[in-house]
């Protein structure tokens, strides 16, 4: 009795934990979209209503290192919440994504997904942000030269992929990874499951997939 | 279309930051006639129509709400006949590519100087595409003579397109530059984006159309253009 107590007690704890996780997650990314709004919506615009007062009175290298100030502003802005996801769709989101990391004579990023496609807003930002962290992954980790997104929507189902041609590792065998939990959580927080496949030598895929 | 001032092209600025819009104003005014400032998206449309500007400067983004469909709307309107010059603060390529797809002219970043600014709605006037990477660049390269057809074209794509014009397929412009095959892919594909063209054979034609232009700035620029962007540290 006190066995099944402790276990049910347990998985409680674990149900509990993950709802948290989930939670912190979304207002992450919440908090990102905001602060991302802010630097793009206020903060650049009143920095560069600066810059032009500061042009016409001839103040000699502010116009400069405000547009210097402008410019990190909007990468940062950028980096926490792309422009295009919100104002576009996850195709041109993932195609600006891969445009950024493609390095000619070093790494390809290639993407696949149909321009307009049918998935939910919540699932596109999920898409969005595992192909990023699996993107970085790839090159921070596994000395990748080239990495395939793939986006497929079949029926009731939406599937990302991001596989890589990197060194790969025994998924047993690495310590628990920040990116890779928070991944899984994002994921499995609006119904989906992700799976990794990875071995020596052969590379990575990152599958995530999702209810329509 | 009217201008206030003869020989002066008339300019709408539309942005929702009205500090933004009143500085545009300010800076523009000696050059052109700014016939008013539009602060809400949902007035735009309409003033447009009733003050037939010539140049609308255009913000892509109202209180978080897309610009880009009122764009549509207006490129549709056959009673529209103004010019569209995009000022925003998103440094995205997919939105660019969007803006002109939408019937955008220019592209730039809050952070154009007003030189740059003058660059585009002059381009614009002409009917010209004029597109920016970084604030900062036209005013650079400006100096240099490599603004070619209103397009700021950097060293490499000049070289490029000028080996283009004389014959010299993709693996003989790599041994020319001493770059890879992929990397000469690479610079066509940003010269294809900056200049609109949408493959290889309208990159050509282009090209041809600008030659004249593009072999003046390649012999006035060609030791200082290199200078202009720092050669990746290998």
């Amino acid at each position: 009795m006190t066995a099944m107590v402790f276990a049910w007690y347990q998985r409680r704890m674990v149900d509990e934990a993950r709802r948290w996780g989930r939670h912190l997650l979304e207002a992450q990314d919440a908090e990102r979209q905001r602060i991302a709004r802010e630097l793009h919506d206020d903060m650049v615009p009143r920095l560069y209503a600066t810059r032009l007062t500061a042009e016409r009175m001839a103040v000699s290298g502010v116009p400069e290192q405000l547009g210097e100030v402008m410019r990190d502003l909007r990468t940062l802005a950028h980096d926490l919440h792309p422009p295009a996801l919100k104002h576009l769709d996850l195709a041109q989101a993932l195609g600006e994504l891969a445009g950024r990391h493609n390095r000619p004579d070093a790494v390809a990023v290639t993407v696949q997904c149909a321009d307009g496609v049918a998935i939910v807003p919540d699932a596109a930002v999920v898409f969005y942000r595992i192909a990023q962290e699996s993107l970085q992954n790839a090159l921070r980790h596994g000395e990748a030269s080239t990495i395939a997104i793939t986006v497929v929507v079949a029926a009731g189902q939406a599937e990302l992929t991001v596989a890589d041609d990197g060194c790969g590792f025994t998924p047993g065998e690495v310590g628990p990874s920040f990116g890779l939990r928070s991944m899984r959580e994002r994921v499995e927080a609006i119904g989906g499951s992700l799976e990794l496949q990875s071995s020596p030598r052969h590379g990575t895929r990152v599958i995530a997939r999702v209810p329509r | 279309m009217m201008s206030e001032r003869p020989g002066r092209a008339t300019v709408l600025i539309a942005d929702d930051h009205t500090v933004v819009a009143e500085g545009l104003a300010v800076s523009l005014r000696p050059h052109f006639t700014v016939i008013g400032q539009v602060t809400r998206l949902d007035r735009l449309l309409e003033t447009i129509r009733q003050s037939a500007p010539d140049v609308v400067i255009l913000d892509l983004s109202f209180e978080g709400v897309s610009s880009l469909p009122l764009l549509q709307e207006a490129m549709a309107d056959r009673r529209i006949e103004s010019r569209f010059v995009v000022l925003t603060a998103y440094a995205s390529k997919a939105l660019m590519g969007a803006a002109f797809k939408a019937g955008a002219l220019a592209y730039l970043l809050k952070g154009a100087s007003t030189q740059e600014l003058r660059l585009a709605i002059e381009a614009a006037l002409e009917g010209q595409r004029f597109v920016l990477e970084e604030p900062g660049d036209a005013t650079r390269i400006l100096a240099e003579g490599v603004v070619v057809g209103g397009v700021a074209l950097r060293p490499k794509q000049l070289q490029i397109v000028n080996y283009l014009l004389d014959g010299l397929d993709r693996d003989a412009i790599a041994e020319a530059i001493g770059i890879s095959a992929k990397g000469v892919d690479y610079h066509l594909g940003t010269t294809r984006e900056v200049t609109g063209t949408p493959n290889i054979r309208l990159l050509m034609l282009w090209a041809a159309e600008h030659e004249a232009a593009l072999r003046l700035a390649l012999k006035k620029g060609k030791d200082d253009a290199d200078r202009l962007v720092p050669k990746r540290r290998r």
